[in-house]
């Protein structure tokens, strides 16, 4: 069985580090595209805290020494080379063209967390509930808006969820340059002390996990 | 930055983590399901955010 990482341009720079269970890296060459994997043993069955970090260390190496990486989802294993390279045939066209939106860019993730809100769980009524959720809504939207606003000179694409929960008011993923990264951080910083009552948390760079083809469907830029 | 909000960016960025390995990136075959394990969000991922195993351990205790 085969474990996938990652997709990039051919020919792929391997880093040095070991992948699932302590594998060694190859890559597959298909359509000018690298598939860069390793042997398993079988299919890994459940998602351990080991194998989320050696995927997750094996692919953002791979973007540190690569222009541009598609990262694989932690999904499951290929039966063998010819299965893993006839999946990458089928959609070798998407996969380039979304190699190439990626390259020379990272991910950066946007959180903005309030606090909990307490006591305010027994609406009186209905819609009095409906009136206020609408309301939650609307204001993280803003929110969305006001971090849009701030880091669009910036991206070149995002992926959006006003989440408008307890906590989680929204949760953004940006895809930039990766010699944008530091401006785009003082420019969240900068939106945040319009929101005294809000914590943005930026996370990243990340491997543009959030900006691949997902069942051939693109996902972002928005 | 206070001790109080690295915290926190650490925990943001762990869940973010786990999220972006489990729920985005490329998916070639439909046809492969993975059962996921019930994770522990806060612990996941601090070996590859952090230089060294020593740092890793010291926090797990902070986040305990």
């Amino acid at each position: 069985m085969l474990h996938l990482y990652a997709l990039t341009q051919h020919p792929a720079r391997l880093p040095e580090v070991r992948g699932l269970a302590d594998a060694a890296l190859s890559a597959a060459e298909v359509d000018g595209i690298d598939a860069v994997l390793s042997q398993t043993a079988g299919n890994i069955g459940e998602a351990t805290e080991e194998a989320i970090l050696a995927h997750a260390r094996v692919v953002e190496e791979l973007a540190a020494l690569n222009d541009g990486v598609l990262p694989a989802r932690l999904d499951g294993a290929y039966e063998n080379e010819a299965a893993l390279v006839a999946a990458v045939r089928r959609r070798a066209p998407q996969l380039a063209e979304a190699l190439e939106r990626v390259r020379g860019c990272t991910e950066m993730g946007v959180r903005v967390l309030q606090e909990p809100k307490h006591g305010s769980a027994q609406a009186e009524s209905g819609s009095k509930y409906m009136r206020g959720r609408l309301e939650e809504i609307r204001h993280a939207g803003r929110v969305a808006s006001d971090v849009d606003e701030a880091v669009q000179v910036f991206v070149r694409g995002s992926t959006k969820r006003v989440l408008a929960s307890q906590q989680l008011v929204v949760s953004v993923a940006y895809l930039l340059p990766r010699s944008e990264v530091d401006s785009f951080r003082s420019a969240v910083e900068t939106a945040e002390q319009a929101w005294p009552d809000l914590t943005f948390v930026c996370t990243g760079p990340w491997p543009p996990y959030s900006f691949v083809l997902v069942d051939g469907d693109p996902l972002g830029p928005a | 930055m206070t001790s109080g909000s690295t915290t926190l960016e650490r925990q943001v960025t762990l869940i973010e983590l786990v999220d972006r390995v489990l729920n985005k990136g490329v998916v070639l075959s439909g046809d492969i399901t993975l059962s996921v394990a019930e994770v522990d969000l806060v612990y996941v991922g601090l070996r590859l955010l952090l230089a060294s195993v020593g740092t890793l351990e010291s926090l797990q205790s902070e986040l305990t």
